[in-house]
């Protein structure tokens, strides 16, 4: 039953989330992972419930997949690594002087995608249900119990490491990385994952941090400041109504719960690439084919953040794809013996869940919609002046190392370290984090087959 | 900040920022420090306050991660960002 202070928690932690979220979208250098699990991990922790951290992390969805597109229109710097695909369309769009068009036409269609997503998502997984009987059967396959979710994992995870940059290091580490993480748990003797999960979500940091304080990539030198270069914008109006054209609208109303459903087992950025090139093929003219392309980009990182949790949440309880293994991977780890997402659904009504999720979506629009219209320019200048990489990095760093001690003590650390130096090389040579999160979900499974033979 | 910063600073480039070393090592230091001591104080001082054992538990992480999160605010004060922004 959602009591009156679970639902004004939520509120209250749905703002604070939106907030937040908006300074560390528009800041660069953040990667997803890295900033929204070990937070949504830490509110998990401290004992809050779990539909509430659920609240909190909607509303970060909602405002850091909107604000990090920000820097990209103003500046051409990415918020975070879904504005990465943004950024060639919006240097083409800034080199016309079209910086505010983009701006705000970004911003709506995030609103637009987040809650047309949203609906949908909701709609589909109260009929998917029923599946999630079917999905969590287990079968006995060669002596091993399985799960029958594990296939759309392993389906997903195999499309992933196929579609990496270096395909066949990634296959390779797939069962590397199983015997890795499973050896690690015989020496810490019991089932750790939290430090196995941070260890992978911080691992491109370390690398780049390790070799640039040894000296050991020179081509990372860098002399003077960085200089960003601000477009100026005129004013925009607040009527969301006039920033999209009715192409661009139907664009992302096709588009957005398309990806959100093919989130569940298929990467987010990934998507974000292939249906913004896709359109892009649509248009001659390449300033229209880039403003067309951004627009409904911006939507797609909400649709398919929101519905790559939200469908194996809801419907199965078990992560099957690269944003449930990865950004939403706290919400499927037992925390105190209890499995957040098997707690949410088991406890709360769908109307009751349905409820917080949608009014978490519209606390965190009314927030991130008029504050980001109207003063995206000024925010972004004084998150620019004011924030330095150095504190954010040794903040998420801290958060780790913190988060890792209170999971397995020193071993946790030590465990950490280990996992970010085998991720962070191995994201450095072409293999995408999310195989790594995929299969970090899979081992003891896989792991079980390696052991018949 | 000034329009034209000394070009002898010798900065890296992680993840997009631009970083000085020396200053990075600091507020880690500082960030980590804080946090673990609040980490760390945190039963004692609980368990004075007459906090019930279960709760002590989880409340020592969320008390960490605030003494982290000061230490985070205090680094802003006197770490600068290594970037000139122009247009402003």
């Amino acid at each position: 039953m959602l009591g009156l202070e679970t639902l004004l928690l939520a509120v209250v932690l749905a703002i604070l989330s939106a907030l937040i979220y908006i300074i560390i979208g528009i800041l660069p250098g953040t990667d997803e992972t890295a900033t929204m699990a070990p937070i949504a991990l830490a509110l998990l922790m401290i004992g809050l419930d779990p539909l509430v951290v659920l609240a909190w992390f909607i509303a970060s969805i909602v405002a850091f997949k909107t604000a990090d597109s920000i820097p990209v229109a103003l500046a051409g710097i990415p918020g975070g690594v879904m504005a990465v695909p943004q950024v060639p369309d919006a240097v083409e769009a800034k080199r016309v002087g079209k910086a505010d068009v983009i701006l705000r036409k970004g911003v709506t269609s995030s609103m637009v995608a987040s809650f047309v997503s949203l609906i949908l998502v909701l709609i589909l997984a109260f009929y998917l249900k029923p599946l999630g009987d079917f999905l969590n059967t287990r079968d006995l396959i060669a002596g091993v119990s399985v799960p029958r979710w594990f296939w759309l994992l392993l389906g997903g995870l195999l499309i992933l490491a196929i579609t990496s940059r270096n395909k066949w290091l990634a296959l390779l580490t797939i069962p590397s990385f199983v015997v890795l993480i499973q050896g690690l748990r015989l020496a810490y003797e019991k089932t750790v994952f939290v430090s196995f999960f941070l260890g992978i979500t911080i691992g491109p940091l370390v690398i780049e941090l390790l070799e640039a304080l040894s000296g050991y990539a020179r081509d990372k030198m860098r002399r003077g400041f960085m200089t960003v270069k601000l477009e100026p914008i005129s004013d925009i109006p607040l009527n969301p109504l006039r920033h999209l054209t009715r192409e661009e609208l139907s664009h992302v109303l096709i588009w957005s719960p398309i990806t959100s459903v093919l989130a569940m087992v298929m990467s987010p950025v990934g998507l974000t690439i292939l249906i913004g090139d896709l359109i892009k093929g649509l248009k001659r003219a390449p300033v229209e084919a880039s403003i067309l392309a951004y627009t409904v980009r911006d939507g797609i990182k909400n649709a398919t953040y929101i519905g790559g949790l939200l469908i194996p949440l809801i419907v199965i309880g078990a992560p099957t794809g690269p944003m449930s293994a990865g950004p939403g991977a706290p919400f499927f780890t037992e925390i105190k013996g209890v499995i957040p997402a098997k707690y949410i659904t088991t406890h709360y009504s769908y109307i009751e869940l349905s409820l917080v999720l949608l009014l978490s979506t519209l606390i965190a629009a009314l927030i991130v919609y008029p504050i980001l219209i109207r003063y995206s320019r000024k925010l972004t200048l004084i998150v620019f002046k004011r924030v330095p990489a150095e504190s954010l990095y040794g903040l998420f760093i801290t958060i780790v190392i913190l988060l890792a001690y209170y999971d397995a003590g020193l071993r946790g650390i030590l465990g950490v370290i280990t996992v970010s130096i085998v991720s962070g090389i191995l994201w450095r040579n072409g293999v995408s984090l999310g195989v790594l999160f995929m299969t970090l979900v899979a081992a003891p499974i896989i792991f079980a087959f390696i052991k018949q033979f | 900040m000034k329009r034209d910063p000394d070009d002898s600073v010798e900065l890296i480039e992680i993840y997009g920022e631009y970083v000085k070393p020396a200053d990075l090592l600091v507020s880690l230091a500082e960030t980590l420090v804080l946090g673990a001591l609040a980490y760390f104080i945190a039963p004692y001082l609980l368990k004075t306050l007459g906090v019930p054992k279960d709760t002590i538990a989880s409340l020592t992480i969320t008390l960490g991660l605030i003494g982290a999160s000061i230490g985070f605010f205090v680094t802003l004060a006197f770490i600068k960002p290594k970037r000139v922004v122009e247009g402003g």
